[in-house]
């Protein structure tokens, strides 16, 4: 059964394009065939700067540490899925598991309760500090 | 009165004039929610008001993630069109800011303080093997990926939620979000075959990697939280999950990327597919 949403986001999604009902092309490839539509076989694109190996086979991420494979093993468990990738294509000690994904726009992160005190999270903030209750007290003028 | 704004000045003041509704925060006026709220126990109010202002927080951070999509697609030389719906979703997440500060502010019962600036997050992409497939993994990890569950998860918030305000705040947001992954769907019809392989390759990492920040959530089991917008961990988690198989397997398959390795992860069965044999796993 379709999903409720699958017309409005991804089916119905091509009139957002300026040229909504033509074919259109990536950059990257020739022009487009009006017979065929889009493609080419311009083979794969150089790698330009493709990744930051650490050592011990290992990765680096973004502050420079290195991401051991029982990292990754964790990483691939954390995310529930199963640990026997077999041989489609995926591989369960893959660094690309690991990385950060894009944060949630939807955050409660602000739930946690103690002695009155509402607490957030271990939560980033923009001045490179970290909070773990300033966030939350105090949510309207006056309070 | 609810007249009065309750955002703070300095979200507000963020909103752009000429924005999607020309400085307003809302398409609609919100409903008069007094009523309602002094209807509440205390202890709900302001733990509601906690809730909404958090939410701030994670909305302002995403217009940051959209600055990074609008650049990407500028360097892409994507369509026009989602060039510019990408500069129009950094001022929706502003404004979505700006109207979970006005939730709060009304169940806190005063103006709400301003939320919390998070700092940005994104992933690295280090192993892409070109800046441009790196871009593309952005257009497609934030839109196609991030904004399609943000879609998932407000669905289901909507249909608990009871009251008329959290559902107009719902209402608002969801109709942005859903721009905001068609932005995704749309971008990822324009490739060649050469991008759609080469992404096809990264649809299990994005979506493990997505998926493992929407699992951090921390939500109350509560019906009554539930009834103003605030989604039981469970519901939330369902309708993710849900997603994953009811809308990226197909989606990714609709717009011609292989998905077999993606749903070997889900577990998900297909048929009539290239292939398609040995990818149908039994249900986990």
């Amino acid at each position: 059964m379709a999903h409720r949403l699958l017309r409005s986001l991804v089916l119905s999604s091509v009139v957002l394009l300026e040229g909504a009902g033509c074919t259109l092309s990536h950059r990257s490839s020739p022009p487009p065939d009006p017979d065929t539509g889009p493609g080419g076989d311009g083979g794969p694109p150089p790698p330009e700067d493709g990744g930051a190996p650490g050592r011990d086979g290992g990765w680096l991420d973004d502050a420079g540490r290195v991401r051991d494979a029982a990292a990754v093993r964790d990483a691939w468990l954390d995310a529930e899925g199963p640990t026997d990738a077999g041989g489609l294509g995926f591989d369960a000690g893959d660094v690309r598991l690991c990385e950060d994904g894009w944060p949630p726009t939807k955050g409660f992160w602000c739930v946690m309760q103690d002695d009155a005190v509402l607490c957030c999270r271990s939560v980033f903030l923009a001045d490179g500090g970290m909070v773990d209750e300033a966030c939350c007290l105090g949510t309207v003028e006056g309070s | 009165m609810t007249d009065v704004p309750r955002a703070s000045a300095r979200t507000l003041e963020r909103v752009r004039r000429d924005g999607r509704w020309g400085g307003r925060v809302t398409q609609r006026a919100l409903p008069s929610s007094d009523a309602e709220v002094a209807d509440l126990d205390p202890e709900v109010r302001a733990r509601l008001a906690d809730i909404w202002r958090a939410q701030a927080a994670t909305e302002a951070r995403v217009a940051t993630s959209f600055a990074v999509i609008h650049e990407s697609l500028l360097l892409l030389e994507g369509d026009p069109g989602l060039v510019a719906l990408a500069a129009r979703a950094i001022d929706d997440e502003r404004r979505h800011a700006a109207l979970c500060e006005e939730a709060a502010g009304r169940y806190g019962g005063g103006v709400c303080l301003p939320h919390a600036e998070l700092a940005p997050q994104q992933p690295a992409h280090a192993r892409a093997r070109s800046a441009e497939i790196r871009r593309a993994l952005f257009v497609v990890g934030q839109c196609a990926l991030n904004e399609t569950f943000a879609s998932a998860y407000l669905d289901a918030a909507y249909r608990g939620a009871r009251s008329p305000l959290a559902r107009a705040v719902l209402r608002e947001l969801l109709a942005d979000e859903v721009d905001h992954a068609r932005l995704g769907w749309a971008y990822l019809h324009t490739l060649d075959e050469e991008l759609r392989r080469e992404l096809s390759e990264w649809l299990v990492p994005l979506t493990v990697c997505n998926l493992r920040e929407w699992r951090r959530i921390d939500l109350p089991e509560d019906d009554v939280l539930a009834a103003h917008g605030v989604p039981p961990r469970e519901v939330a988690l369902r309708a993710l999950e849900e997603a994953v198989r009811e809308l990226l397997v197909p989606g990714f398959r609709h717009v011609g990327l292989d998905t077999r390795a993606l749903e070997r992860w889900v577990g998900v069965r297909h048929a009539g597919c290239s292939g398609a044999g040995e990818s149908g796993t039994p249900s986990a």
